[in-house]
């Protein structure tokens, strides 16, 4: 049996004064010059290792899969090619409507509409931690990506943003992490109301939408889209349908339940919004 | 040195296990802390100094992929991996019931430390309710794959020893 001895004891306490200068650190957030630089490291070292077991797990997956439902990815591949031959059709009669529109929007003066450029990504991990909701993606600043970039699923719903890039990865904070926030507003186009979407605490698919004004015209199964207003993501993208209204603040201001279009449970892929 | 090697080895499962669990198993819907597990299983084996820098080191590495550095987990498996080198010390090993019930514990003491310290759950999560609901489903997920490792480790590890002792 192992007793406390003097030089355990000094040990210990000199463990706990480690502990505590490092609570100081985090506490203040003292910028300690090298850090950043040991953090991309040990990352860059990291992700390459997980990026290559999900690489190898989803390559066996994909095999089995092969094998399993060969029969029906015939059968969806006929189908495919068949709505496909359908779409041209659409897409060639879709062209003679943009021709027409650009025409027109010359003539009115207005502002181009343009589509954003991006980047995809693969998710490879989850955040360590059951109180953030945070994915790891296997693009990096090579790939041309940066802290704050606006991340999207793909088909189109409103996913997060980047909160930490390093060379070959980067992580991406999740619409319903407990510390996200993005103003919202209302489709419909006689109330565009708009409020603060902001994600909640171990309740993965819905956020609430708060400060929406007393009088604004807010109902059940309303569409509510990125609002633009603060310049740090792109107007118009879906985040989610009301499921409810309720009255907050002992009724000066209302609130709502916003279930979210993305599934962050079963996301694997996602787009990254790079020239916004 | 052969027990640094496997402990890495370890670590680096643990790592993977713990970023890509949620991918393989959508529908649990709930990560076990193969990182505390693997911090506790250290310091039990090694002490009191290894279960510091690994739960230092550990913590690091799941705080690095949380986008800080330093921050709540560094502090919390520092803290953590001491207290379970020091209850390592002072029970007999080749129970394999002692650790399991030992991670159960840990694992309430790190949710009872974590919150407090993330300064957005502080003020909006009901801590009792967290407490009862989540947190101990979350301890008995982690004591049971404690106890898996655990004999694991028993049967290769202390078994073959105590053979080699007895006959040669």
């Amino acid at each position: 049996m192992n007793k406390f001895n003097n030089t355990s004891l000094i040990i210990i306490g000199i463990f706990l004064l480690l502990i505590a200068s490092l609570g100081i650190i985090n506490y203040f957030s003292i910028n300690i010059p090298y850090l950043s630089f040991v953090e991309q490291g040990l990352h860059n070292i990291l992700t390459p290792i997980i990026s290559s077991v999900n690489n190898l797990i989803t390559g066996v997956d994909n095999y089995v899969q092969r094998f399993k439902n060969s029969g029906e990815i015939i059968a969806e591949n006929k189908k495919l090619k068949k709505q496909l031959a359908e779409e041209k059709l659409d897409n060639l009669l879709m062209k003679k409507y943009q021709i027409q529109n650009e025409r027109l929007r010359k003539l009115l003066d207005f502002k181009e509409l343009t589509s954003y450029k991006t980047q995809g990504a693969k998710v490879i991990g989850y955040g360590p931690s059951e109180w953030e909701e945070k994915i790891l993606i296997n693009k990096g600043t090579n790939d041309g990506l940066k802290v704050g970039m606006t991340v999207v699923t793909y088909n189109g719903s409103f996913a997060g943003k980047i909160d930490y890039v390093a060379d070959n990865s980067a992580q991406v904070e999740l619409v319903n992490d407990s510390d996200f926030v993005v103003a919202g507003i209302v489709q419909r186009d006689e109330s565009r109301a708009v409020g603060l979407v902001k994600g909640t605490q171990k309740d993965s698919n819905f956020n609430i939408m708060d400060s929406i004004s007393w009088e604004a015209d807010i109902r059940k199964n309303d569409l509510i889209l990125t609002s633009g207003l603060s310049n740090s993501f792109p107007k118009g993208l879906p985040i989610g349908k009301i499921k409810e209204v309720s009255t907050d603040n002992y009724g000066v201001s209302q609130k709502a339940r916003v279930d979210l279009f993305v599934d962050l449970n079963t996301i694997e892929e996602v787009l990254i919004i790079t020239d916004f | 040195m052969k027990k640094g090697v496997y402990y890495t080895l370890f670590s680096v499962i643990a790592l993977i296990l713990q970023l890509q669990f949620r991918l393989y198993l959508p529908f649990l819907n709930f990560t076990p802390d193969f990182l505390l597990i693997t911090v506790v299983l250290i310091a039990f084996l090694s002490g009191t100094k290894a279960g510091f820098f690994s739960g230092l080191i550990l913590g690091l590495i799941q705080d690095i992929f949380l986008g800080s550095f330093f921050g709540v987990y560094t502090i919390s498996k520092a803290l953590l991996g001491i207290i379970a080198g020091i209850i390592g010390g002072k029970v007999y090993k080749q129970n394999i019931l002692i650790p399991p019930i030992t991670v159960f514990f840990i694992s309430i003491l790190q949710e009872i430390l974590v919150i407090p310290l993330i300064e957005n759950l502080l003020f909006t999560v009901d801590f009792w309710n967290i407490l009862k609901n989540y947190a101990i489903k979350f301890s008995i997920f982690n004591s049971i794959l404690t106890f898996v490792v655990y004999s694991f480790i028993y049967y290769f590890g202390f078994n073959k020893r105590n053979r080699r002792n007895y006959y040669g």
